[in-house]
């Protein structure tokens, strides 16, 4: 629209790390499975939330 | 710590599951109310929590303090959601943002090694914005003039001025003119606009243009309770009888779908194995991502690079790589990349499966388009679901990969739009779409009594309309890329995209059952029967004397003896009625009836003959919801020896009423 502008760059590398895991599901996960109702590989996967909390 | 997961079922069963374990964990989502999700960020804030199971809910806005991690649990989708995450850990400038992802599955995985290499490189998916957004530009037109008469050209040079809006044409904002000043909200005059006296609450009522979000209670009919609420949006776009999914840690099949009272009538599924078709409110998966699981896939079947430098490349390590590569190496043929589409017939299940890699937006395009031109050729309709690799039609007996093979390669491009048009009409997505796009204009007012308005001579009315148009360009934004599909077909056409056939394939059989996750049982036949007894044997009945006329009684099912005898004259003529029926009983003790009162006399002695014959067992069968004594004849005289083979006989006259129920009434 003719208006004087001016166009910055304002990318901020902010740093940032990110992994991904898939846990193996170990003899201990069918027991937790058992105990709170659930699949084995889900139970491995609230074990390793547990573990990083 | 916040662990972030994409649907609010989700986030109640990982959240359930943990405090199980003793951690202590609350969770945060929408549909909790603002006092409970006020106090668990206060809670968080001052430490008393160690982590929040969330859902979108926590990605912006609101202060949380310090977050030392965030856990993604299956994959975000999105690379600019990812980030978003990610970065509520280490707030600050100079903290690192630390996020794990937790994938499950085949398609989990690669996708989340997709999205963590985009995410930190820098890449994020494109991001479309609608342009000339009609109802928007309606409602700020109202606002503009409620100060006093505007000249509409002055409005149209300011509207100009923002980004979405910057190749409106002055014919395009008449239109909306003319159909405000049609609803009565506007008046025009020699280019200058005035408000009418409608304007101003008409405008208020729709600043917002997110439609408001009914809810339909569910109800299950093997039990008779209420087992929680679906959003309207879920009950239009996919609530049809015979569609599966969980809610609650358990799955439900629909029987029926009753919009004037907003309910949905459901039974337990109690198929071992089966998988939901609706897996809740999902995020799609855009373009760019899939097509990178597509050249994932690629690396690792054609063994261009070694496991250890895709786990560095892809931010993951060896023993998540191994889950998916064991799938794709043993994969026959051509693997599905970001440069091959495999159809393939899986005949187990009567379905052919496009594997293609372009994302829920292209493959819900494409898979329209194909099923609309299929179902036109075969004569009779097909199924179709989606996930962002594969798309799964349902069908007839007779259609082969070839088929679909040779229609990709065939298909003009330039067809997509009109085609998907022309399928959009006449579902229920697009009538709830037209409703809400009217009601911004002003043409049904916002608290519209459904049981007034006649829906289907309304679209006849707007046929062809601009509003219709709307509604049209409203669906293909936010559900379909058009642009994109045609983009697909012309790479094909080019030869640049490979279309072949395929065995079926592990590949081509994962996805679809991510949601099988938020099972918390599975539950056995048996367990449904016996809710179903339980109910049954929780019934009122009333017992009534047709010999003596003088017994009456309101008794539980369950307390019912085997041969029940009329304590007053010792006859076995009694009859077992609903509560409800309790008004009929004066009719038997009257004289000289007709018609109806007469009819309803007889059925009460040929309810009282059924229990004479029968017993108990015919009290239990007459308790039952639409069964009456025609109905409870054919069950009990089948005699069945065993009690659940009789309760399951009962519970399938049940269903059988629940579906069609609407026609009786």
């Amino acid at each position: 629209m003719g208006r004087d502008v001016k166009i910055i760059n304002a990318t901020l590398e902010s740093p940032m790390d990110m992994r991904v895991i898939s846990p193996r599901v170990k003899k201990e996960d069918y027991e937790l499975a058992k105990r709170i109702s659930t699949s084995p590989e889900m139970a491995a996967c609230l074990r390793k939330m547990a573990e990083i909390i | 710590m916040l662990i972030f997961v994409n649907t609010r079922a989700t986030a109640e069963v990982i959240g359930s599951r943990l405090k199980l374990m003793g951690l202590p964990i609350e969770v945060h989502h929408g549909s909790l109310s603002r006092d409970v999700r006020v106090s668990v960020e206060e809670k968080f804030k001052k430490g008393e929590l160690k982590g929040l199971v969330c859902t979108s809910s926590m990605e912006l806005g609101i202060d949380i303090g310090n977050v030392d991690h965030v856990i993604q649990y299956n994959s975000p989708r999105e690379v600019q959601r990812a980030i978003q995450r990610v970065g509520r850990s280490g707030h600050s400038l100079d903290r690192v943002s630390d996020g794990t992802m937790i994938a499950m599955g085949f398609d989990d995985i690669l996708e989340c090694c997709v999205i963590a290499r985009m995410a930190l490189t820098g890449i994020i998916e494109s991001f479309k914005v609608r342009k000339n957004a009609k109802d928007v530009l309606a409602n700020q037109l109202c606002a503009y003039v409620m100060e006093g008469e505007q000249d509409l050209y002055k409005f149209y040079n300011i509207v100009k001025r923002a980004y979405p809006y910057r190749d409106l044409t002055f014919e395009e904002l008449s239109e909306v003119a003319v159909e405000l000043e049609e609803a009565g909200l506007i008046r025009r005059m020699d280019g200058y606009v005035r408000k009418r006296r409608r304007a101003t609450s008409y405008f208020y009522d729709n600043i917002s243009m997110i439609p408001d979000e009914k809810k339909y209670e569910v109800r299950d009919i093997v039990s008779d309770s209420i087992i929680g609420t679906l959003d309207e949006a879920f009950v239009v776009n996919t609530g049809t009888p015979g569609t599966t999914f969980i809610t609650k840690g358990e799955m439900w099949r629909i029987v029926e779908v009753d919009v004037e009272h907003h309910r949905i009538l459901v039974e337990p599924v109690v198929v071992e194995g089966e998988v939901p078709n609706w897996v809740g409110e999902e995020i799609p998966v855009p373009f760019e991502v899939a097509r990178e699981v597509g050249i994932l896939r690629g690396i690792i079947f054609n063994k261009t690079m070694r496991i250890d430098e895709i786990a560095e490349m892809y931010h993951t390590d060896r023993q998540t790589l191994s889950k998916v590569f064991g799938i794709i190496k043993k994969h026959k043929g051509e693997v599905p990349d970001e440069r091959t589409v495999v159809v393939e017939e899986h005949r187990d299940e009567s379905s052919i499966v496009i594997n293609a890699c372009f994302g829920h937006k292209v493959n819900e395009t494409l898979g329209r388009f194909i099923v609309a031109l299929l179902s036109y050729r075969a004569g009779s309709s097909i199924g179709m679901e989606i996930d962002p690799y594969r798309i799964k039609l349902k069908v007839p007996w007779g259609l082969r990969a070839g088929d679909v093979i040779s229609l990709l390669k065939e298909s003009v491009p330039e067809h997509i739009e009109a085609v998907i048009e022309l399928s959009l009409k006449g579902t229920n997505l697009f009538r709830w779409k037209f409703v809400n796009v009217a009601k911004r204009f002003g043409i049904i007012s916002k608290d519209v009594d459904w049981s007034k308005v006649n829906l289907r001579r309304l679209l006849d009315v707007y046929q062809g309309t601009f509003v219709y148009r709307e509604t049209i360009d409203e669906i293909l934004y936010e559900r379909m890329d058009v642009e994109r599909a045609k983009l697909v077909l012309d790479m094909i056409r080019r030869g640049e995209m490979k279309v072949v056939e395929g065995e079926a394939s592990v590949i081509g059989k994962a996805g679809f059952s991510s949601a099988r996750d938020l099972l918390i049982n599975e539950r056995g036949e048996a367990s449904v029967l016996e809710a179903f007894k339980e109910r049954l044997n929780r019934e009122q009945v009333i017992l009534f004397c047709v010999a003596c006329k003088n017994y009456k009684q309101k008794i539980e099912v369950s307390r019912v003896p085997e041969q029940p005898r009329c304590p007053v004259c010792g006859s076995m003529m009694l009859a077992a009625l609903k509560p409800w029926e309790e008004e009929y009983v004066e009719y038997v003790k009257r004289h000289g009836l007709k018609g109806k009162e007469k009819s309803k006399v007889e059925r009460i002695f040929r309810n009282a003959n059924i229990v004479m014959s029968f017993g108990k067992r015919a009290v239990i069968a007459l308790a039952a919801r639409g069964v009456g004594p025609e109905t409870a004849v054919r069950i009990l005289n089948k005699l069945r020896e065993k009690e659940d083979d009789f309760y399951r006989d009962i519970l399938e006259a049940e269903r059988e009423y629940a579906r069609t129920k609407r026609f009786w009434d």
